[in-house]
C-alpha cells in the first residue's frame, strides 16, 4: 500500500509562507479549546506542510495550531512535510479522506469542501465516495447549493458553523441574492430569535414572500419599526420575539386569513359558547370540518352542557359565526409605509 | 405558433415501426433517428429530443382527483409525458425523471384497450381526455395520433373525447370524421398572466382562433380557466378574455368551462423560484389545502370563481361551469348548491355532454 510521501521533521515556522492558504479548511470555530490543548499536552498530531519553490513550507493542514505556535514564539514544530512534487489535487484528497473519520463537519466546512470537489479536479469515483461521506449531496443543483454557500460571506458561514443559522438556513440565505448587509442582518435576527431549523426556514420564506408581495427589498423589512420594536422588548425571552416575528409575518403574508380570524374571535367574543365549550374553524377556514370540544365531569354536568349548546345552536348570531363571508380586504403594509 | 423543434427522435425498438414512428418519419424530414432498445427514465434535459417509448404502465387512468374535494370523474388517456410550452406554474417541471418530451409509440394496443373499455361498459357515459400529463394538440401535427382517437369515438353513443391544449394546432382535425364526439379544449387566462407565465404557448387571439375554426368544423369546444391567478387588476384582465371569448365563439358551442384556481405541492414552489426568479405567481395569500397542496385562501378562491361565474351567467345561464378540486363549501359559496343536490359533479358533466352534445348514453 502506498503511504502519502511525507518526512516527520522539525520545521522552522519563520519558514512558513503564512499568506499561503490555499488549503484553508475554516472552521469558524473557538481557537480557545485548540490553544488549551496545546499549551496543556503540546502538538499532538503534527501538522502537515507543503514544500514550495521558494524554500517555504505552505500549510496545508493545521493552521490553527500553526498560528498559535508562532504566537506564542515557538521557532519551530514537528510537521508531516510533504515534497513540493506532491499534486495540490493528492494533498486535498488525502486530507479530506483523514478528515472524514475526525468528528462531524460543519456546515462552514462541508460548504468549502463541496466547493473543492466541485471543482473538477478529482476523479468522479473519488469525489462520490468524499460526498457521501461528507454528507453532501451528489446532484449538481444540490451540491451549487453548497458551493454557494463557500462562496457566501464570513458572518452567515461564522453563523452556520457555530449552529446559530442551521444547515438548510445557511443554505438557503446564501441562495438568496441579498447585498451583504442584508444578509448579515439576517444573520443578526436569527441570532436574536434562536429558534429551531424549521422556524427560521419558515421566516426565512415568509421573508421573501412579503418582500415579493410588497414588492420591497429585504432590507426595508429587517430594519422596519416593527422588527427593530420586537427585537428591543427588553423583556421578552427569544420564544416571545420569535412568536412576534412569525406572526408579524403572516399578518403581512396572509391579510385576508388574519382578518377573518380576526372576524371570528370578534363574532365569538359576542356570541361565546356556553362555558366548558370551546368551538374553532378548520384550520385555516379550509373546508366544513369545524370543531367543538366539550369538558364535563359527570353525567349532570355533561347534560346540563348539551342543554346550553342546544340553546347556544338556536340562538341568532351562530349561523353568522359559522357561516363563511367575505372578510374585508386588507392588504399587508408595513407601518413605515406611507 | 410553431411546433416544437425537433432534432432528435429516439425510439424503442418494439415501436419503431408503429403509426406514431411512422408518422414521425415523415413529418420530420430534417430531423435524425436513433431506434435504441429501451429508453431509460432520468436521461438528461434536451429540449429538441423526442423520445418514442412503448409504454408499459396504465394507458387508461382515473383523473388523480383526492378524497378532500370534488373531482369531474374524467379519464385519462395517458399519450405521453412532458411539454416544451413550460408554462411557469406547471406541475411538469416536477417530473425530474422524466424531464424530455415523450410520446407513447404502442398506439394500437392503447386503442385497443380504449375500444374494449368502452364496450365492456356499453350504458355509461365515458369522458376521456390526453392532456393531463401533456399538452393534447402540441405534438399532434408531427404524430398525427389525432386521426387515430378522434374517428375512434365518433359517433359513439357512450363516450366522448376532450383534447386539451394551449396551442392552435387544429389543422390535422379539422377534416376529421368526428361525429360530434370529440370536445377541443382551450386552457385560457388573463392577458398578463399569458405572456409572463405562458409566453411559449399560443396567444389568446391565436387560441380563439383555432377555437373558432374548430366550431365551423362541428367540433364542440370546451374552456378551462385553470390557473387563476390574483394578480393585479385581475378582474379586468379575465374579464377581458372572457369578453373576447364570447365574441370569438357561440357560447352554445360550448360543453363546459372549468374554473380552477392556482394550487401547488409545496416542493414546486423552490423549483419555480429556481427556475423563474421574476415571476410572482408563487407569492400570495396560499394555505396548506386539505390535500396538501398550497392553494388561496378560500375567500380569494371564491372571488375569483364568483367573478368569473357571473361574468359567463350573464352570456350563457344554462352553459355548465364546474370547479375542479373544490370542496362542496366553495361550491355553495360560489354558485349556491353543491354538486351533491344535483347527482354529484360527474352527473353534472355527463348532463352537460347530453345537452349539448346530443349524446344519451347512461340516461337514467
Amino acid at each position: 500500500m502506498n503511504a502519502p510521501p511525507a518526512d516527520f521533521r522539525r520545521v522552522a515556522l519563520a519558514s512558513v509562507d503564512w499568506d499561503d492558504r490555499r488549503f484553508a479548511v475554516e472552521s469558524h470555530q473557538p481557537e480557545e479549546p485548540i490553544q488549551s490543548s496545546i499549551s496543556r499536552h503540546g502538538i499532538l498530531a503534527p501538522p502537515w506542510v507543503l514544500q514550495t519553490a521558494a524554500g517555504k513550507v505552505a500549510i496545508v493542514d493545521g493552521f490553527k495550531r500553526m498560528r498559535f505556535l508562532r504566537e506564542r514564539g515557538e521557532r519551530e514544530v514537528v510537521c508531516a512535510v510533504f515534497p513540493s512534487h506532491v499534486k495540490p489535487r493528492d494533498l486535498w484528497a488525502w486530507r479530506l479522506e483523514a478528515r472524514l473519520f475526525g468528528p462531524p463537519p460543519n456546515p462552514a466546512e462541508k460548504a468549502r469542501v463541496a466547493a473543492i470537489l466541485a471543482d473538477g479536479a478529482f476523479e468522479a469515483h473519488l469525489v462520490s465516495r468524499l460526498l457521501e461521506g461528507f454528507g453532501l449531496p451528489r446532484h449538481p443543483q444540490g451540491l451549487a447549493r453548497w458551493t454557494g454557500l463557500a462562496r457566501s460571506e464570513p458572518v452567515l458561514l461564522e453563523a452556520a458553523a457555530r449552529g446559530i443559522v442551521h444547515e438548510r438556513a445557511a443554505l438557503e440565505l446564501a441562495g438568496w441574492p441579498l447585498p451583504p448587509g442584508d444578509r448579515a442582518d439576517f444573520v443578526s435576527l436569527l441570532r436574536h430569535l434562536r429558534c429551531s431549523a424549521s422556524i427560521q426556514m419558515e421566516i426565512i420564506e415568509g421573508f421573501r414572500d412579503v418582500c415579493m408581495m410588497l414588492k420591497r427589498p429585504v432590507g426595508d423589512l429587517l430594519r422596519c419599526t416593527e422588527v427593530r420594536g420586537i427585537l428591543d422588548q427588553p423583556d421578552w425571552s427569544h420564544r416571545e420575539k420569535t412568536r412576534a416575528v412569525r406572526e408579524w409575518l403572516d399578518e403581512l403574508r396572509l391579510p385576508r386569513l388574519k382578518a377573518r380570524e380576526r372576524l371570528f374571535r370578534a363574532r365569538l367574543r359576542r356570541k361565546p359558547p356556553p362555558a366548558g365549550t370551546t368551538v374553532a374553524p378548520p384550520p385555516s377556514f379550509e373546508g366544513s370540518q369545524w370543531r367543538l370540544e366539550m369538558v364535563f365531569s359527570c353525567d349532570d354536568e355533561l347534560r346540563r352542557r348539551l342543554g346550553e349548546l342546544e340553546v347556544w345552536v338556536e340562538s341568532d348570531g351562530v349561523k353568522a359565526l359559522l357561516m363563511p363571508e367575505q372578510a374585508v380586504e386588507p392588504r399587508g403594509r408595513l407601518r413605515d409605509d406611507p | 405558433m410553431k411546433t416544437p423543434r425537433i432534432n432528435v427522435v429516439r425510439m424503442e425498438a418494439a415501436v419503431a415501426e408503429g403509426f406514431v414512428a411512422s408518422q414521425l418519419r415523415k413529418n420530420l424530414p430534417g430531423a435524425s433517428f436513433e431506434v435504441v432498445d429501451r429508453i431509460a427514465d432520468g436521461s438528461p434535459f434536451d429540449p429538441h429530443l423526442l423520445e418514442v417509448t412503448a409504454y408499459r404502465g396504465r394507458f387508461l387512468r382515473q383523473c388523480p382527483g383526492t378524497r378532500h374535494y370534488l373531482c369531474c370523474g374524467y379519464r385519462i388517456l395517458h399519450i405521453g409525458v412532458q411539454c416544451t410550452l413550460q408554462c411557469r406554474y406547471c406541475i411538469l417541471q416536477a417530473y425530474f425523471n422524466q424531464p424530455n418530451l415523450r410520446v407513447f409509440g404502442n398506439t394500437g394496443e392503447m386503442l385497443q384497450l380504449l375500444e374494449a373499455e368502452l364496450a365492456s361498459h356499453p350504458h355509461d357515459l365515458h369522458r376521456f381526455g390526453t392532456g393531463e400529463f401533456t399538452d393534447s394538440l402540441l405534438l399532434d401535427p408531427l404524430t398525427r395520433l389525432s386521426s387515430r382517437l378522434v374517428p375512434l369515438f365518433a359517433g359513439r353513443a357512450n363516450a366522448v373525447l376532450e383534447l386539451k391544449t394551449k396551442t392552435d394546432f387544429v389543422e390535422p382535425l379539422l377534416d376529421l370524421p368526428h361525429g360530434g364526439s370529440t370536445i377541443v379544449a382551450w386552457s385560457l387566462n388573463a392577458p398578463t398572466i399569458r405572456r409572463s407565465e405562458e409566453s411559449r404557448a399560443a396567444s389568446i387571439a391565436e387560441r380563439l382562433q383555432a377555437a373558432r375554426r374548430c366550431a365551423e368544423a362541428g367540433y364542440r369546444l370546451a374552456f378551462h380557466f385553470d390557473p387563476l391567478i390574483e394578480h393585479p387588476d385581475w378582474k379586468r384582465g379575465y374579464g377581458e378574455v372572457l369578453d373576447r371569448l364570447f365574441n370569438a365563439v357561440d357560447p352554445a358551442d360550448i360543453v363546459w368551462i372549468s374554473l380552477g384556481a392556482f394550487r401547488f405541492m409545496p416542493e414546486l414552489k423552490s423549483i419555480i423560484q429556481d427556475r423563474h426568479p421574476g415571476t410572482g405567481i408563487v407569492y400570495g395569500e396560499f394555505i396548506r389545502g386539505l390535500d396538501g397542496k398550497m392553494r388561496y385562501f378560500r375567500d380569494i378562491r371564491v372571488e375569483l370563481f364568483r367573478f368569473m361565474n357571473e361574468r359567463i351567467r350573464a352570456v350563457d345561464p344554462g352553459l355548465c361551469v364546474y370547479l375542479c378540486m373544490e370542496g362542496e363549501d366553495i361550491w355553495r359559496d360560489v354558485f349556491g348548491f353543491s354538486p351533491e343536490e344535483r347527482g354529484g359533479l360527474p352527473a353534472m358533466l355527463d348532463d352537460a355532454v347530453r345537452e349539448r352534445m346530443g349524446i344519451v348514453a347512461g340516461k337514467p
